[in-house]
């Protein structure tokens, strides 16, 4: 108890003292000002984001005819096109959110990714970039390390620390108080960062600040002060570790923009190495290559399954279909399809694999580094993280899935490809009415509560828990046993 | 000569007669440490160390506190070996280090209260407003930040902290560096006030005036070795600009003593 009350009296000491720096003041209106500046930038892109999907959602309901267009099951439809609206908290935090694909179409050769927004010319660099989290990674970084080094800079000769220690205080109760103190001083500024980012949007778009969004921003605030819980233990770490006092403050502007800065690039190349990414156009021409190879290979024998049954090298105009030969045709077809589909799912399950080996292999090389570990947690609590794209690849496809066998599995026209020499000559065989959009099943979307959002970060917050359990773990032995200039606090 | 003493912890000290005993001890440090150090601060009394930078004043102050660990001798606080129970040594210790600045926005009233809070010592605000004045904070000084207060009204709040601790020992850690003659004196008088309470003073300094005045005895460092030890009679008969320039400081002509 004693320690708790003297840990907190150091604490709420600590953070008055930090917060009436010039440092905090100046870092935290800088970064409020900054908010309000990428807030806007982020609902301008927003309007222009729903402006272009409105436009997706129009031509898509154009061509489907108000759910009359009828599918025919052996080429990718635009009318089935599911189109993705953007994340309301996007607007905030850019995440992966403008890097996936605006909608999918679906074929028989399975799913297509449409445009990314950050490959259109319309999207500023800035805006793409220069989000919220961008500055609570890098100012409030700033901010939280300064003020970890601030609490424990005490500890030079020429502070006070020394004066502290000699008092019937426990040694640790002063340094984990000064660092708890760092920290809420940190919580603070963030709450303002976050708050006027908050109030710009609400000035700007107000219904992109509903219930469940002010859950995210809770969410995000509450990441912000974790990430400042490791950054403030890296300072004060520094501050305590090296002794003297210029070369701690290099140390510490270096471990800064490892942390926050360049770290997520660093990992990024590191992780690359390891597993280079895959391009998905490049997977989807190649997959759909194979699956017209393989279309082609089904026609021509069954082509030749006719000629054999007839016993002849080609059949007479206006031949149609029927019978035995017709149901031989037919179950060649739909075993040939069924081979195919299974061929298809493998190389979109091999895709996935090494997509989701990558992605794993980033954030394990990435959490190294705080300010990657808070952009991941951030990103997921925001709903536009990994998980939110695993999510939307997941429905799209689940419904590839659902329409392969409702449709495109279910040929409605079967296609028989009669080789005779040069020449080559098509039948086709309509054996049932083609389903129109309104009867094929509704593409449904998962939706993310902040209970999914918030577990969905829990790896990183997990990852960042254990970088300032460490850091501050270093920074109170060090503080215990380590002397601070000519002195030794035990 | 036994002698009774009332702490601010209610605690009644007994003691025969020293308080602080070093016994030749020898602490290896980087700059500053000491070889061989003996002395005897008697309880009621101000033992004054004078020395220049770098002779080991300061060791000797993060001796008594377990700040720092002897290598050889012993040293004993109050019956305590600080190196082995720094908390109990500290406990009975108020310690004014004359290089801490305090930061702002807090002020000298907010830093006393929050150590106060610390210690668990009940005290009014009256109280430490009284203990401020007394230990020569102006009274337009109190409510400001200690951001912008001269260096006297940082001392003066560590001392108003030890005169509402009372503790039995009172380390003065080269207190009145950058003080100019008018806080000196007042310094003075401030230490007088903790000696009529009963406390005993160790006191480092570098300023031979400040030295030959409080100190009942006066020991003298250089480069971290005891090279002499005077009572205060015996000081006065002294010339202490000779005791400066061959102990502490460098003679007026090289070689030469005046």
């Amino acid at each position: 108890m004693v320690w708790i009350r003297q840990g907190t009296l150091v604490a709420l000491a600590e953070c008055r003292l930090q917060v009436a720096t010039a440092l905090w003041r100046a870092i935290v209106l800088m970064s409020a000002a900054l908010a309000v500046a990428v807030t806007q930038a982020g609902l301008a892109q927003y309007t222009r984001r729903q402006i272009q999907v409105d436009l997706l959602v129009a031509q898509r309901d154009q061509t489907a005819e108000h759910g009359q267009h009828a599918v025919n099951g052996f080429q990718r439809d635009e009318a089935l096109r599911v189109i993705r609206r953007p994340a309301p908290l996007s607007v905030l935090v850019g995440g992966l959110d403008t890097r996936l694909s605006q909608y999918w179409d679906f074929g028989p050769e399975g799913i297509s990714a449409g445009a990314t927004v950050s490959g259109q010319p319309l999207v500023s660099v800035v805006s793409a970039d220069l989000d919220l989290e961008f500055i609570l990674r890098g100012l409030i970084g700033l901010l939280a390390i300064a003020a970890g080094f601030g609490s424990m800079a005490a500890s030079r000769p020429r502070g006070p620390t020394k004066s502290l220690v000699s008092l019937p205080v426990r040694p640790s109760a002063l340094v984990a108080g000064a660092m708890a103190g760092g920290t809420v001083a940190v919580a603070v500024a963030a709450a303002v960062v976050i708050g006027s980012a908050i109030v710009t949007l609400l000035a700007g778009d107000a219904t992109l600040v509903s219930s469940d969004a002010m859950w995210s921003l809770l969410l995000i605030w509450l990441v912000s002060m974790w990430y400042g819980v490791a950054l403030v233990g890296t300072g004060a770490a520094v501050a305590v570790l090296v002794i003297d006092t210029s070369r701690a403050l290099a140390v510490a502007t270096v471990l800064w923009l490892l942390a926050t800065t360049l770290g997520g690039p660093l990992a990024g190349a590191l992780a690359e190495g390891i597993s280079p990414s895959q391009s998905r156009t490049l997977f989807e021409v190649s997959r759909n290559a194979e699956y017209q190879e393989s279309s082609l290979r089904v026609e021509t024998d069954a082509g030749r399954i006719v000629l054999e049954a007839l016993g002849a090298t080609d059949v007479p105009a206006g031949f149609q279909l029927s019978g035995v030969l017709l149901e031989r045709v037919a179950q060649h077809w739909d075993r040939s399809l069924a081979t195919l589909r299974r061929r298809l799912d493998q190389l979109d399950t091999d895709f996935r694999h090494k997509e989701a080996a990558r992605a794993a292999n980033a954030w394990w090389v990435g959490v190294v580094f705080p300010g990657t570990a808070f952009g991941s947690a951030l990103s997921e609590v925001a709903d536009v993280g990994e998980a939110a794209a695993h999510r939307w690849i997941d429905d799209g496809e689940a419904y590839q899935r659902i329409l392969s066998a409702a449709v495109f599995d279910m040929r409605t026209r079967l296609v028989v490809r009669l080789q005779s020499g040069s020449r080559s000559r098509v039948v086709f065989h309509d054996r049932g009415p083609r389903p129109t959009v309104g009867e094929l099943p509704a593409f449904r979307q998962q939706k993310a509560t902040a209970g999914t959002r918030f577990s969905d970060a829990a790896p990183s917050m997990l990852v960042l828990t254990l970088q300032g359990v460490v850091v501050w773990l270093v920074a109170i032995v060090a503080f215990m046993r380590r002397p601070s200039g000519k002195t030794r606090w035990l | 000569m036994a002698v009774l003493l009332s702490t601010g912890f209610g605690v009644v000290v007994s003691s025969a007669g020293s308080i602080v005993q070093f016994q030749h001890v020898t602490a290896v440090r980087p700059t500053g440490g000491i070889a061989g150090v003996s002395f005897e601060l008697r309880v009621g009394e101000v033992y004054a160390w004078l020395g220049g930078p770098g002779s080991g004043k300061t060791t000797i102050v993060d001796l008594v506190l377990g700040f720092a660990k002897a290598n050889a001798g012993t040293v004993q606080v109050d019956g305590i070996d600080p190196g082995v129970d720094a908390t109990a040594a500290r406990n009975t210790t108020g310690f004014v280090d004359g290089r801490a600045r305090f930061a702002g926005p807090m002020t000298p009233r907010g830093y006393v209260h929050l150590f106060a809070k610390l210690a668990g010592l009940n005290s009014l605000p009256e109280e430490r407003t009284n203990a401020l004045r007394l230990m020569g904070l102006q009274d337009r000084y109190l409510a400001r930040s200690m951001a912008g207060l001269p260096h006297a009204a940082h001392c003066s709040v560590m001392l108003a902290w030890a005169w509402l601790r009372r503790p039995p020992l009172l380390l003065l850690d080269d207190p009145t560096a950058g003080f100019d003659s008018l806080a000196t004196a007042r310094f003075i008088e401030i230490v007088g006030e903790f000696r009529r309470a009963g406390t005993s003073v160790l006191l480092t300094t570098s300023d031979v005036l400040v030295a030959a005045q409080l100190g009942d005895h006066i020991g003298v460092l250089k480069r971290g070795e005891k090279v002499a030890e005077r009572h205060r009679h015996q000081l006065l008969q002294e010339s202490l600009t000779a005791l400066y320039s061959d102990y502490v400081g460098r003679s007026y002509v090289k070689g030469h003593r005046p």
